[in-house]
């Protein structure tokens, strides 16, 4: 009976979003149906210039002075590079048609966080009539597009971004103690992955660890694996919430399911997550630390249960984020984690320290973002070096036990935070 | 060799690729032989200018460094390190000591972290002061000192500074292998365009230190330590993007 119940999960999940799915597609067929008749010529001349650019799931909604567009940026790095050459080319088309511009990103066709800024002082600081300073002032970023979503979601999409395929090859490295005379041992890893992008706020994410470079002492690690393999649904909920559930093979030969939440206040400043799985160990090759790695699946059942809570403080002025995660981790650990990290524009440095059933341990953790800052326009399959090169150092052997599901609500708000935005937007690089 | 120039290089373009060029600030604060800013074992009470990054080496001769390795071959410690002002307040400082010249097995070598704090900016009267803890997290601590250090400067003219620098450093980890710092410590700084020449007490010697900085990013660094031996480092200053 034990053996089935993985089965039976994957059933109800399988399920679940069968049905999520069929709600999607009703919800587009009607929108598709009424819209289209309040659409100017304008308007339409935009979408054209916007699709062909590249910009994806593409809503636009004229409500008065204001002009509101909703879009997905996979032709940009960094979200924030993105909305300034959005607005670029955007502000003088619609001239001195709208007073204000108000813009919705999205990822995976659900809507983030909204900004919004005068078109006239845009024009002023264009012409020189006006100083930059006065230009942003006007920008402002939230986290509540609802209303603005309501306007938005009933228009017609354009060059909508599902079904399409986000392939990029993420640069993996990973080190540990030797001893004489290889004090460091390295292990390099090509990730090469593909983000499928299904309906909205769907994802299953396909990736394959090629090594390259091999020192540690783990034989298996020396052949071609199964990375993350696993589907990811999330939904923004009302007030700033937002679910997500993965399912599937993990990092750290771990597989299950997870749920995590996010609820975020004062505008992003701080954020409260709580998150927690039921997963089993899975390897492929077994590990069995052999010197011929012996082929196969090595699976367990689904042993293991855990669950964390966080809450991270935003110290707006300085991109400063301070959090304090607390929980039971893989294999029963429990710990607590905190950390403090300074995002410099897409570079991102920070510290942590924790203290867990083993011991103590603290280190650094650093982001770095690899070339180049854009990619070529979105097809239906996409090929693009990854983003960023991770790395975290960890100082003694007290290590925390934990896997990623890829796909963390986390991951799409690390960049995105609205004061972190805002911050971007008024820095005057990039605007002209 | 090959090595150490393709992990300058390495660095170098780290920074170009995620930074500016290090900012211009007067007085300057140059850093010392264990990375943080300060003479050449002294801190002084300023710290790095918010978002600059460094990455730099250094070389600790036999005699002067914090761990008797007691091993005949060995010459003296390597220092790699990575400054950085994480926040205008706050400075941090990774370093990694490994020995040269020793076959044995020292593993990776000796990790330690240095955060230092700022108490108060520097006013026409008043003294920039800061608090640092050097070593004071982790298991064995060979660089331990926890202190308080003031700092004041007088601008003589466009391209010429003199800065003093005052502190009084402790001991607040029992299980440190071993501190520096102890007591009563001070240093003078003479900046004269991109020169300066740094004289210090460490609380159980007097060090002299010259640094040449070129290209606003690259800053050489000479040491006499105990004015007796000729030692000396070089790092690489950037700005992180805003």
């Amino acid at each position: 009976m034990k053996k089935n119940k993985p089965y039976l999960l994957f059933l109800v999940i399988f399920a679940s979003l069968n049905a999520i799915k069929a709600q999607t597609q009703t919800s587009t067929q009607f929108s598709s149906i009424t819209s289209g008749k309040t659409l100017s010529n304008l308007q339409d001349s935009l979408y054209t210039i916007l699709e062909t650019t590249g910009w994806l799931n593409l809503h636009i909604y004229a409500d008065g002075d204001r002009l509101l567009i909703a879009y997905e940026n996979r032709l940009f790095r960094f979200e924030a590079r993105a909305i300034k050459p959005l607005v670029n080319q955007v502000a003088p088309i619609i001239g001195n048609r709208y007073r204000q511009l108000d813009l919705v990103v999205m990822s995976r066709d659900e809507p983030l966080i909204g900004v919004s800024l005068s078109l006239q002082a845009w024009n002023d600081f264009q012409k020189d009539e006006q100083s930059f300073p006065a230009f942003a002032k006007s920008i402002e970023t939230t986290l509540d597009v609802q209303k603005n979503w309501q306007l938005l979601r009933g228009q017609t999409v354009r060059h909508p971004g599902a079904y399409r395929i986000d392939a990029f090859l993420d640069p993996q490295l990973k080190m540990g103690l030797g001893g004489y005379p290889k004090p460091i041992l390295a292990q390099i890893n090509l990730l090469p992955t593909a983000n499928v992008f299904l309906w909205r706020g769907a994802q299953l994410t396909l990736q394959t660890i090629v090594p390259i470079f091999n020192q540690l002492p783990i034989p298996e690690d020396k052949l071609f694996r199964p990375g993350v393999i696993a589907f990811n649904q999330y939904l923004r909920l009302p007030g700033a919430s937002f679910v997500g559930f993965s399912a599937g093979y993990f990092t750290n030969y771990t597989y299950g399911a997870e749920i995590e939440l996010s609820k975020f206040f004062l505008n992003g400043r701080l954020i409260w997550r709580g998150k927690a799985g039921y997963t089993g160990y899975a390897s492929y090759p077994q590990r069995l630390r052999l010197e011929k790695p012996v082929p196969g699946w090595q699976i367990s059942s689904l042993n293991y249960l855990d669950y964390q809570s966080s809450l991270e403080y935003r110290l707006a002025k300085y991109d400063f984020v301070m959090k304090v995660e607390a929980g039971r981790y893989l294999y029963f650990q429990n710990a607590v984690k905190i950390s403090a990290v300074r995002q410099f524009k897409e570079t991102d440095l920070g510290f942590f320290a924790m203290k867990n059933d083993k011991g103590v341990n603290y280190g650094f953790q650093v982001s770095v973002p690899i070339f180049p800052k854009k990619y070529g326009k979105p097809k239906i399959v996409q090929f693009r070096p990854g983003k960023a090169f991770d790395y975290t150092y960890t100082a003694t052997q007290a290590t925390l036990e934990s896997y990623r599901t890829g796909n963390d609500i986390y991951s799409f708000f690390k960049k995105l935070n609205p004061l972190f935005i805002k911050n971007q937007l008024t820095n005057p690089s990039d605007w002209r | 060799m090959r090595n150490k120039i393709f992990g300058l290089l390495g660095f170098l373009m780290i920074g170009i690729a995620v930074g500016k060029l290090a900012a211009q600030e007067t007085p300057r604060k140059e850093l010392g032989l264990y990375g943080n800013s300060g003479a050449v074992f002294t801190p002084s009470g300023y710290l790095v200018p918010d978002r600059q990054l460094s990455f730099g080496v250094s070389y600790i001769p036999q005699g002067y460094t914090q761990i008797n390795r007691r091993e005949p071959l060995w010459r003296g410690d390597r220092v790699i390190f990575a400054n950085l002002g994480l926040l205008p307040f706050l400075e941090v400082t990774f370093r990694l000591t490994s020995p040269d010249g020793s076959k044995n097995n020292f593993g990776i070598g000796d990790r330690s972290l240095f955060l230092r704090g700022r108490i108060t900016k520097e006013k026409k009267y008043l003294p920039a002061i800061a608090i640092g803890l050097h070593d004071g997290i982790g298991i064995v601590g060979y660089h331990h000192a926890a202190y308080v250090v003031a700092s004041k400067s007088w601008i003589l003219n466009n391209d010429t500074q003199i800065l003093i620098s005052g502190g009084y450093g402790t001991k607040i980890d029992n299980r440190a292998s071993n501190t520096y710092l102890q007591g009563l410590f001070g240093n003078v700084s003479w900046q004269w365009k991109p020169l300066t020449l740094n004289l210090e007490y460490d609380a159980k010697k007097v060090n002299a230190a010259l640094k040449l900085r070129l290209l606003k990013v690259i800053v050489l660094n000479a040491a006499l330590v105990d004015l007796k031996k000729v030692t000396g480092g070089v790092n690489l200053q950037f700005m992180l993007l805003k």
